[in-house]
This record gives C-alpha cells, structure tokens and sequence, in this order.
C-alpha cells in the first residue's frame, strides 16, 4: 500500500526591503518616543493628595473623641453601672456603624478605581499600534464587577461570548450597545432635571431657598443616575460630584445676590428682571447637566465614544427654561 | 509568596524563569530586574496593581548571583549583544520596597527570586520518571523517525547494532558517547532546532559534572528485541554499565537540580521562542512542543489553603510567554498570542484544570524593531541583523490566527535582531508587555 504523501509545509515568507547604510539606525530613545501614549487618558476622579496635616487633624480628632468617650465612661459608672455600660454600648455601637460605613465605602471605592482603571486600558487601546491583547481577560474583570447585579443580565451575557480575538473597540462597541437603555434612562432624566432645577431657580424668589434646591435637586440626580446603573457612588467619588455641586450652588447665590442688588437701581423694567432669572435658572440648568453628565461618565466601564448627554439637551434646557419664565 | 505568622522574615516570592535553551532566559531576567530598578518609571509605574511599590534594589548577596553586571554590559555595550548563554545555575534576588502601610512606623519589604539556568538542563526533569530502558525507548521513538534518523543515521544504527549483555568496551563507550553529545549539539542548532536533546548535561557540563565518569548511552537494541520488562544484564556488560551509569546521573544530577531549584516555586514563566521554532518548521515545532510537555509534568501547581502555604508551596501563577514579539507587526502580536494558545493548547488546559492563575501572553523582553510607515501607507519593520550587524528593514510575514493541527508551518528568512542602541540601566529599557508580566507575577 502507498503511503499518502505529507501536506506541503506552509511557508510564511518575509519580505526584506533593504540592507545595510540605506536603512535608518534604530535606538533606544526612538522606541521609547514610540511607546509614550499620545494622550494621557482624562482622569475620572481627581488624584489624591493626602496630607500631613489632614492626617494629625484627624488623628487629634480621634483620639480627642476617644478621650471624651472614656471620660463618659468613668463618669457613667462612678454614677451607676448601668449608665457606663449604657455609654459604653452607645459608643461600641456607633463605632461600628461607622466602621460598616467605613466598609461599604471601601468597597464601592475599590469598584469605582476598577472602573476608572478599565477606563484607561480602553483609552490606552485607542492609540496607534497599540497592543490588543488582554480583551480576555478585561471582560473577565468587567464580568466580575457586575456579578452580583441581576439587572446586569444582559450585559453579562453578552460578556460570556468575549474571546482572545475580540479587539477593545468590539468589546466596547458591545458594551455600549448593551448600556444603551441605560444611557437612554440617565440621559433623559438628566433632561428632566435639569429644566425643573433650572425652572425652580428661575421662578424662585428667595436666595436661601435657591441654595437648598439646588443641592437637594442635585444630590438627587446623583443618586438616580448611580441607582440606573446598579452602582454606589464612593466617597471621593461622592465628593467629587459634590464639589461641583457647590459650586453649582456657589453660582446660584452670587447670580441671587448680584440679581438683588443690581435689580433695587438698575434693573426697574419688570420684563428685564424676568430675564435675568431665565438667564440664571438656564447656567443653573446647564451645570447640573454638566454633574449628572459626570455622574454617567462614572458609572460606566466603558469610556464615552460619543457624548453621553446630547449637545442639544443643553438647548433644550435653554428653550424649556426660557419658555416656562417667559411671561407672555 | 510564604507569609507565616511565626516570623518576621521579610516574605520572599520565587519565580522561576522556565525556557528551553536560546528561548531568552537570561535576557528576561536582566530586563525584569531592569524594570524593577525603574520601577517609578515607564509603563511599570501606570500598573494598578504595583502602585504601593516604590523602590526595587537588584541584591548582589545571591549564592550564586545571576551575573546582572554581564547582562547589562552586554546590552549598553557599543554595539549592543544579547547577554551570552547562561553556563550553570544562579539566582537574582530583587528587594522591593513598598509603601508604608497606615499602622506601621517602617516600608514593607519583599524580595523576588529569579532562578536562571541553562536551558539545555531543564530537559532533564523528562528524565525523573523514567527508568534506563524507558529512556531508551523514548530516544530510539526520536531518532527512527526523521530528521534525527537523518541527521545521525551511523551512529544510530552502530547503537542498535550493540548487544547489550555483551562485555563492554569502554574506550568505544566513551568514544560513542562524545559522538552522541556531537549528534545532541547538532539537532539543536539551525536548520534542525530540535529541542528533546537528553541527557542535557552532556551539552553542558557544569561545574561539578563529568560525563566521563559515568559514561552511559541508549542502547537501541532494548527495543528491537520488543521486550517490556526490566531485563537483567550480566554484571559489567553494555546494558549493566549503562544502567548504572544512567540511574547515577538521574539521582544525583537530574532530582537534585530539579528539587534545589524548582520545587520551592510561588510562580512560573514558561518561555517559548515560537518564532525560532517556526523558523526551522515542523519538525522543530513537533519537538518543542513535546519537550515542554516533558519538562512541565514533575512540578507542582495549584491554590492551597492557608495552613498548607505555611508548610509546602505550589506554584500558583503561570504565564506562558511567547517571545520576540517585536518582530513581527502590530496586527501579527495579538495573532503570536493566539497562536502559542493554539499551539500549547495541551498544556494550557492542563494548567488550566489546576486552580491557578494562568495567562497566556506575547512578549518583548527588549524591543528591537521599530515600525517604519511607508508613504503609501504599509508598515514593515527596521532593525538590526545579529549576524552581520547591519540594519535590516523587512516585512515579516502575516501570521495564521491558529496553529495548524499537523504543525505544518514554516517562515522563511525572518532575521534575528539585535538589541538597539542607547539602551541604559538608568531608564526602563524598551520591552513588550514586560509591566503586564510584572504585575501578574507580583498581583499578591
């Protein structure tokens, strides 16, 4: 019996274009000017800078409330056991509140820097030549986040058919599609709170009122959108979110004071006061968009290929705000 | 990594480097302590999961030291070479300084182990299991088929033509043996590039070994006569001086090296050079593949709890690394990661099933291409030849994204590069990946 001949071998060729003086010297510093990302990927939350001061305060603080509680203490007892041991649980109890806090804020922290660090492996995918490797093991990681979250079903499904020859923009191609009814959601409640905070602001007539819509209207948008993506916020994430809150707050009460003032000697046309108030209930409007927008950014794993919250909700704000106030 | 409570040590977490000969080794080791030493620098430093690490310390205190000195010498060295082969065994001990955790007064420390040895040794861990006619039957399963049949067709048949209970003739045995050591140094060289070259001390010696002292070769004829039971040989026969000889170099040169070094791992790199092998094609594929296969069956893997971690340790991360990704295009780099999963997907599901940490990754030691982008818009690569030390542009070849099953796969004048020029210890040197390896290596 013959025997089969074997396949022929698969030849991979290799071109070679040149030898020799007519190719360029390659060195080290080339290839690290390469390898130097074009464009650092835009932090999602503000770096830390911890402090040494910030650290002995709260150190002083600490050990200055642990004082006061053992004096409680001692004093509790010397005037009957059970008010010492009513103070000791009391204190035992808050500890531990807080110390669940502590906890549970860790926690969304940890979820929140896993994030933003998925965000930087797609950012850093973007750029030319970059390797493509790892999409494997990144959905994995992105699966692990959202275990726990049986809204999250589809997204986790859509995870499970990830392989190594998936690139990143497939894999966040996907994970757009899948948050797609999720940015919808935020997008349009963002939308609508944003017209009612800017309304609110334009039609309210006293400065501590607007301060305190303000903030409630706004720490509420935080919370929806965070609740829309199954997330919870951490704390320097919170902060973050708040400090623009503040300073939403912040425009707010120098529009009001500056508005009161000028409109007692300037401001005698009732048509123009109005619309300033428009004017004010709009920059209102338009930063509160700017916070739920964050908000968004930060509880998705995917970075924002196109704008997340339309460019023209902010004329839609505009219009809504302008068309509520107008008087006619 | 061990973490006993019981003491105070500072925690030391062995990596072992395991690659055949000329799969990169000791390249891979200078350019990770390379790394370390920069280790605020570069892409290391945008790594998550090292951000407590702020110092790394290369340890000259190891017995015996990696020669790191040598490495870099090489490397920065005008022009540029590749470290030289490792010639005996020798670690590199790394102290890494990690951020001041807030209940402590002091940094954390803790070092890192890097073993590195001659690849041609590592061949010998095939050899824990097997008894003499085992190993010969292995060998004469090798060398009855091509190319090896080819390559040493008188000397296998003047093996099989030895009766193995005849008196032996030790000047024809010694003779035989320098020239089954010839036979060993040419199938691992080009165009052949067979990897299952044993006993790997006959290649190289080391220090302590003498092949003359206990000189033993395969004798063929086991197999042909078909038997599968132990056989007797009458004393100081062929069969009797051999097995002796070969049990001698088992015990006292293969489980040493094998117990001393390897046992004690927290984690594993298993380096291929799959272009090198793919250069020489299937046969060279064929062989590398199955002495992998070998080498990787005596160690131990796995995930133990904590109480077992305080008295025995397994090897817990893997990562299979594909090297001299650099020399292949930005679009055939992720294809040379599929690739080495398709090729070792045995292995990988192997350890797979063994509750570790695994990842299969392509990788640069030290970058020595760089693309260059025509007018018109293709790319190909510019280096520097090994051999001739003059520039080199070229287009390497568009890799298949999975192994052929029957290996039949070649490429064709792929050049050897050398490193470039301008490399400094001061500065991270330019790699594939090599923070990716890092931080999976060091994630505890």
């Amino acid at each position: 019996m013959n025997k089969a001949p074997p396949p022929p071998e698969q030849i991979l060729r290799t071109i070679i274009h040149a030898m020799g003086d007519q190719v360029p010297p390659i060195d080290a510093e080339q290839i690290h000017q390469d390898q130097t990302i074009e464009a650092e990927p835009e932090p999602l939350l503000p770096t830390k800078h911890p402090h040494w001061f910030t650290r002995l305060v709260t150190t002083a603080l600490l050990i200055w409330l642990m004082v006061i509680w053992s004096q409680a203490i001692v004093w509790g007892w010397a005037l009957s056991p059970l008010v010492g041991g009513l103070l000791l649980a009391c204190g035992l109890a808050l500890l531990g509140g807080f110390l669940l806090l502590g906890w549970q804020a860790r926690r969304a922290k940890h979820k929140l820097d896993a994030i933003a660090d998925i965000q930087a492996q797609f950012n850093q995918a973007k750029v030319p030549h970059a390797p493509q490797t790892g999409v494997l093991n990144l959905s994995r990681r992105i699966a692990a986040l959202m275990q726990k979250k049986p809204q999250q079903a589809q997204l986790l499904q859509m995870l499970s058919t990830v392989d190594e020859s998936w690139t990143y923009s497939e894999l966040a191609h996907e994970l757009e599609h899948s948050y797609g009814a999720q940015d919808r959601a935020a997008a349009k409640l963002i939308q609508r709170e944003a017209i009612r905070t800017g309304i609110f602001i334009a039609a309210s007539p006293y400065p501590l009122l607007d301060f305190l819509l303000v903030a409630w209207r706004n720490v509420a948008l935080v919370e929806r959108v965070a609740l829309i993506y199954q997330i919870k916020l951490s704390t320097p994430a919170r902060w973050h979110l708040y400090q623009m809150i503040l300073r939403n707050i912040a425009f707010t009460t120098v529009t009001e004071t500056v508005l009161d003032s000028v409109s007692q000697s300037w401001l005698s046309n009732v048509l123009l006061q109005v619309g300033v108030r428009a004017g004010q209930g709009v920059g209102v409007a338009l930063y509160s968009v700017r916070i739920g927008h964050q908000a968004m950014r930060l509880c998705r794993v995917v970075p924002e290929s196109k704008p997340l919250v339309d460019r023209n909700i902010g004329k839609m704000v505009i219009e809504a705000v302008r068309s509520k106030t107008n008087p006619a | 990594m061990v973490n006993s409570p019981f003491t105070l040590k500072t925690p030391v977490t062995r990596i072992g480097i395991t690659g055949l000969s000329q799969a990169g080794k000791s390249t891979l080791i200078t350019a990770l302590i390379n790394h370390l030493e920069n280790i605020r620098r570069g892409s290391l430093a945008k790594q998550a999961t090292l951000k407590g690490l702020t110092h790394g310390h290369w340890m000259r205190d190891a017995t015996p030291n990696f020669d790191y000195d040598a490495g870099l010498h090489a490397l920065t060295n005008s022009p540029p070479t590749w470290p030289r082969s490792t010639t005996d065994w020798s670690i590199a001990r790394i102290e890494l300084t990690i951020d001041r955790p807030w209940y402590s007064t002091k940094p954390r420390r803790r070092i890192i182990e890097l073993l590195d040895y001659p690849g041609e040794w590592l061949l010998d861990l095939c050899l824990l299991e097997w008894d003499y006619p085992a190993f010969c039957a292995a060998v004469w399963s090798w060398c009855s088929q091509t190319p090896r049949a080819e390559i040493a067709a008188d000397l296998i048949q003047q093996l099989a033509a030895i009766d193995p209970n005849a008196p032996v003739d030790r000047a024809y045995l010694l003779e035989l043996q320098q020239r089954w050591a010839e036979f060993l140094a040419d199938s691992r060289l080009p165009p052949h590039q067979l990897s299952r070259n044993l006993p790997g001390r006959f290649l190289l010696n080391g220090t302590n070994f003498s092949p003359e002292r206990h000189p033993f070769i395969p004798l063929f004829a086991l197999n042909l006569s078909g038997g599968t039971a132990t056989p007797k040989f009458p004393a100081n026969s062929w069969g009797a001086v051999c097995t002796q000889n070969y049990l001698s170099y088992r015990d006292h040169e293969a489980k040493p090296f094998f117990s001393r070094h390897f046992q004690s791992l927290d984690a594993q790199v298993i380096l291929i050079d799959l272009l090198g092998a793919m250069t020489a094609g299937q046969s060279a594929l064929k062989d590398m593949r199955a002495a992998l296969e070998c080498t990787l069956q005596p160690f131990t893997y796995g995930t133990d709890h904590w109480l077992g971690r305080l008295f025995r340790r397994k090897i817990r991360r893997v990562a299979v690394c594909a090297t001299k990704m650099d020399h292949l295009l930005p679009d055939d780099q992720k294809r040379l990661q599929s690739l080495a999963e398709s090729y070792l997907y045995e292995t990988v599901q192997h350890l797979a099933a063994k509750s570790i940490e695994l990842n299969v990754m392509a990788i640069a030691a030290v970058q020595a291409a760089r693309v260059q982008e025509e007018p018109d818009g293709t790319h190909s690569l510019i280096g520097r030849d090994k051999r001739t030390g003059q520039g080199v542009q070229f287009t390497p070849p568009a890799l298949p994204q999975t192994m052929p099953h029957n290996l039949n796969l070649k490429i064709d004048d792929l050049p050897q590069l050398a490193p470039p020029a301008g490399l400094d210890r001061t500065r991270p040197f330019p790699g594939r990946r090599i923070d990716q390896l890092l931080a999976f290596l060091l994630a505890d």
